[in-house]
């Protein structure tokens, strides 16, 4: 026993970065399978995320309605529940008549690929950036956190807008633009912790041994960033989906009538009172994906945390 | 016969009679910052020392905090820059090493640290923080890395089968043994070790240092052990140097130092640890202010006199041949 | 002055864990007269600072005292509201703990915060009186130019001098009773030195008692009176300080002596316990010490050892069958 557990650590040599911390994949399929199992949590977060995903696939075979129809009729229509309301339209229709369900479902395409390829992209960044600084130090690290100051002292959402002003309109540009303003968050965090961990005895000791600096950083330093990493990128979901509603709603980024739910939100805020429906909807499920996603976030740190293995 | 040959085998180049390590005049110093701007002055950690270990030999450095014992044992692992001064290692200057000559020195010389927490990378399995060192520097088949991963655990006691866990499944005696572990898996010449027990408990550290000296004896190599425990130092080294405020106060055989200590700062040390037996007769004199010029002790001195408190007193043989910086040295 | 100053009886401390209770604290009888000092040693884990936190009512959830009495002046502080436990500590019992750079408010001179306990404990002391105490009292515990320090910050203090003035606070209001856990073990020896015969010079003065809390053999063997060995929750051997570290009968404690390099014989082998502390979520049965113990005969495995005193010396008592 003792000596296949030493190969399979020892396998995976061939990576030579000394990451091979983690076993072959095939078991760590098993054991992330047996992690959730044991986490109701984890298990929750996976299903909230899950639905969400599954919904936003296939929402043009879910969808009952086109979600871009208005119907006179169905204008200010209350939801099922309440009175006047009906089964077809469930949760009820919007100002101008279109189906609320259908429109969440169409939607969520919008809002998740936007949260998720924002989040990806400034979590990439800002950690590189991030690492370099605080790897590098000196000249490189003072280029990159002056700019990063500068960033921060404009109000997040302003400064997407100053950048879309620059680049115009557009789905794509808004990805950029609301990456740019995030990556400053995530090069704060990694600088910090890479800092601290580079004044952990193990990177001395690494450092006494020889090991490549690059080395140490891909080794040592980012599998200890990482947690962090992921639970700043888990609470800024809900954050870029509000933020693609306020550009959205100033008409910079998804262009009418491709539904988003923050611009459902935007759009019920004018009927708060008469049309109640019109925001709770989006409201729970932005509400919903963001809990799944944190639940989620927060098992997979555990996970791959190997001091919480029993 | 200093057979600075690189290409010989191991074994035939520490067989020399000459000093493995030697330190001359090594300095460090950092800048104090100022109240606003600049620096307001140089501290200086590390002051003026200068000794040599033998090949085989165990050197114990000991001092309080702030004495710069693990300032020196990092220069030594250049882990740290000097800021003035000049290291040999089996005669070669080890400070001009630079590139792949450096990277092949650097193996014999390893480093075991303080702490049992903080020096196992808590993201690693044992096997992987074990063959860092080997697969840093050579560049082994997988069977033959797993073999001597396993040689490595066994020979600090671990058993091979818990080669897949992760350090925090383990004690803290038995995290030590890892990093020792580490620490000769390249078959280093020289152990720094800073430390290495005072993060443990006293059953446990009993069993580290058998363990220690168990090493040292097998695979005899020399050691730098740093350490603020006069009980510890004494039991493992052969000779010592005593540290207070940067400057070596006094090098000599353990013998002679434990018996016949001759820097008042080492009587003080020997006097003050609990249950030596020694009732101090007097009360330890607190804090005192750091005298500029002269011997740094001068203010806790009971016995400072005037050259005391303006001239730095040197490293001079005493009539035991051991070397002590006091100016009454004879006298008192 | 008939009852002790200190009595506990069979306390027991359990901490809840992911694995079922911890019994940190299983079953620890101490008694404790007025002007002594005991020592009570082990190893990490063994659940000596917990007894001195039990003592002074700080334990905190996730544990709690499942059992046994302990007694104080002739009280039982076990069941006692908080308020009145906070009448109490600072007051008749005091704490000294291991970092006195966490014990200290960063944001307080000293002087203010030894004037605080005044202000807490004695409000009807004048402002005057206070401050001539506090400056008494820093002086008591070696601060020279008292006068002046008490304005100085925790920051602008050697460690040393940190834990002189966590010591000042220990005995602002002249306590009965002084816990103290580890005061020296952050501290260089020769700072250590000063600070142990400051606390024996206290005691003596004063007739406060004192619980040492302590790993090291040498600052119990050179400061207390009586000392107590507790090895995973208990006490495996008490007596007179002298007689148990001269002449130890567990072999816990004869190990724990011989693992300890001597500066007096550094010739001589150390010999360490081989293993390590038990896990306490799942301790051995029987004596918990029979695992490492080269002694260990069957009835080891079976029952738990009591303590009860050996022939020779009524004072000193051993948990072990093969020792009494």
């Amino acid at each position: 026993m003792a000596d296949s557990t030493l190969s399979q650590v020892v396998g995976s040599q061939a990576m030579g970065t000394g990451l091979s911390a983690e076993p072959a994949p095939d078991v760590a399929r098993g054991r992330f399978v047996k992690a959730l199992r044991r986490s109701p949590k984890g298990l929750a977060g996976l299903l909230l995320v899950g639905l969400v995903l599954a919904c936003a696939a296939a929402a043009p075979i879910l969808a009952p309605h086109d979600p871009a129809q208005q119907v006179l009729g169905w204008r200010f229509l209350p939801p099922a529940w309440a009175t006047g309301g009906s089964w077809e339209h469930i949760l009820g229709g919007d100002n101008l008549g279109r189906d609320i369900f259908s429109r969440i479902l169409v939607g969520a395409r919008t809002s998740i690929a936007v949260a998720v390829v924002v989040v990806t992209l400034a979590a990439t960044i800002g950690s590189l950036l991030g690492a370099v600084a605080g790897y590098a130090g000196g000249i490189v690290d003072n280029i990159i956190m002056r700019l990063a100051d500068f960033l921060l002292a404009f109000p997040f959402l302003l400064l997407a807008l100053m950048i879309m002003a620059i680049l115009g309109p557009g789905f794509w540009t808004m990805v950029l633009a609301l990456s740019i303003a995030l990556w400053v968050n995530y090069a704060r965090v990694v600088r910090g912790e890479a800092l601290r961990i580079e004044q952990m005895e193990f990177v001395e000791a690494a450092r006494s041994i020889g090991v490549p600096g690059w080395r140490i950083v891909l080794g040592h330093v980012v599998p200890n960033v990482i947690p962090s990493v992921l639970v700043l990128a888990t609470l800024e979901v809900a954050l870029v989906i509000i933020a693609e509603a306020a550009l959205s709603f100033l008409g910079l980024g998804v262009q009418p009538p491709t539904p988003s739910w923050g611009k459902m939100i935007s759009e019920g805020r004018d009927f708060l009172y008469d049309a109640p429906w019109m925001v709770l909807g989006p409201g729970l499920v932005i509400l919903m994906t963001s809990v799944g996603i944190n639940l989620f976030g927060d098992f997979l740190r555990d996970f791959i945390d190997p001091r919480t293995e029993r | 016969m200093l057979s600075p040959v690189p290409s010989l085998p191991d074994q035939a180049r520490t067989a020399t009679a000459t000093d493995l390590l030697s330190i001359e005049g090594l300095e460090k110093h950092y800048a104090l910052p100022g109240r606003w701007f600049g620096q307001a002055g140089v501290m200086r950690a590390v002051d003026n020392v200068s000794f040599a270990i033998k090949p085989q030999e165990t050197f114990g450095l000991v001092g309080e905090s702030g004495s710069g014992k693990s300032t020196i044992g990092r220069m030594i692992a250049r882990l740290i820059r000097p800021t003035a001064g000049r290291i040999r290692f089996d005669g070669k200057d080890w400070l001009a090493l630079s590139g792949d000559e450096f990277r092949r020195a650097r193996k014999r010389v390893q480093m075991v640290f303080q702490s049992p927490y903080a020096s196992l990378d808590p993201r690693w399995r044992i096997a992987d923080i074990v063959a860092e060192p080997l697969r840093t520097h050579l560049n082994l088949p997988a069977a033959e890395l797993r073999d001597r991963v396993a040689g490595l655990l066994q020979a600090v006691g671990l058993d091979p089968a818990v080669a897949d866990r992760h350090p925090h499944q383990f004690s803290g005696g038995q995290r030590q043994r890892v990093g020792i572990a580490r620490a000769i898996a390249l078959e280093p010449d020289l152990l720094v070790a800073d430390e290495p027990v005072s993060a443990l408990d006293v059953s446990v550290q009993a069993q580290i240092l058998a363990l220690l000296q168990d090493i040292k004896a097998r695979r005899r190599l020399s050691m730098l052990f740093i350490s603020h425990d006069l009980s510890v130092v004494a039991y493992l080294c052969d000779r010592v140097g005593v540290l207070y405020r940067g400057r070596l106060v006094e090098v000599a055989t353990t013998r002679d130092l434990f018996n016949a200590p001759g820097h008042p700062y080492t009587r003080a040390l020997l006097a003050a640890i609990p249950g030596s037996g020694q009732r101090r007769e007097a009360p330890i004199p607190a804090g005192g202010t750091v005298s500029e010029g002269g011997c740094a002790y001068a203010g806790r001195c009971p016995h400072a006199r005037d050259p005391c408190r303006t001239v730095v007193p040197a490293l001079r043989p005493s009539a035991s041949n051991a070397l002590i910086a006091c100016h009454r040295a004879g006298e008192i | 002055m008939s009852a002790p100053l200190l009595q506990i009886q069979d306390l027991r401390v359990e901490y809840a864990s992911p694995r079922g209770p911890v019994q940190a604290v299983a079953g620890v009888s101490l008694t404790l007269e007025r002007n002594r000092i005991l020592g009570l040693v082990g190893e990490s884990g063994c659940g000596k600072s917990t007894v001195g936190q039990a003592l002074m009512g700080l334990i905190q959830s996730p544990g709690r005292i499942a059992g046994g009495d302990i007694r104080f002046e002739d009280k039982s502080l076990i069941g006692l509201p908080e308020r009145e436990m906070r009448k109490l500590r600072g007051d008749r019992l005091s704490m000294i703990f291991q970092d006195p750079t966490a014990t200290l408010n960063p944001v307080l001179t000293i002087g203010d915060q030894i004037a605080e306990l005044f202000r807490w404990h004695r409000p009807q002391m004048r402002r005057r009186e206070v401050q001539a105490r506090v400056t008494a009292l820093l002086e008591r515990v070696g601060i020279v130019d008292a006068d002046r320090r008490c304005r100085a910050y925790p920051h602008e203090l050697s460690g040393g001098m940190r834990q002189r003035v966590v010591i000042a606070c220990a005995l602002a209001l002249e306590p009965a009773l002084i816990v103290a856990d580890e005061p020296t073990t952050a501290l260089d020896v020769t700072v250590q030195a000063q600070i142990l015969d400051l606390l024996r010079g206290l005691q003596s003065e004063h007739g406060t008692a004192v619980i040492l809390v302590s790993h090291d053999l040498g600052v119990i063997a050179e400061t207390c009176d009586d000392v107590a060995v507790m090895y995973a929750g208990r006490v495996v051997e008490s007596g007179p300080a002298d007689e148990v570290l001269a002449r130890p009968r567990h072999p816990y404690t004869a190990g724990l002596i011989a693992s300890r390099p001597s500066i007096m014989a550094p010739d001589q082998v150390v010999r360490p316990i081989p293993g390590t502390v038990p896990d306490l979520a799942r301790p051995p049965a029987g004596c918990a010490f029979h695992p490492r113990c080269r002694h260990a005969v069957a009835t080891c495995r079976d029952a738990i050892p009591t303590l009860s005193a050996i022939r020779e010396e009524p004072r000193h008592a051993v948990a072990c069958p093969l020792a009494a």
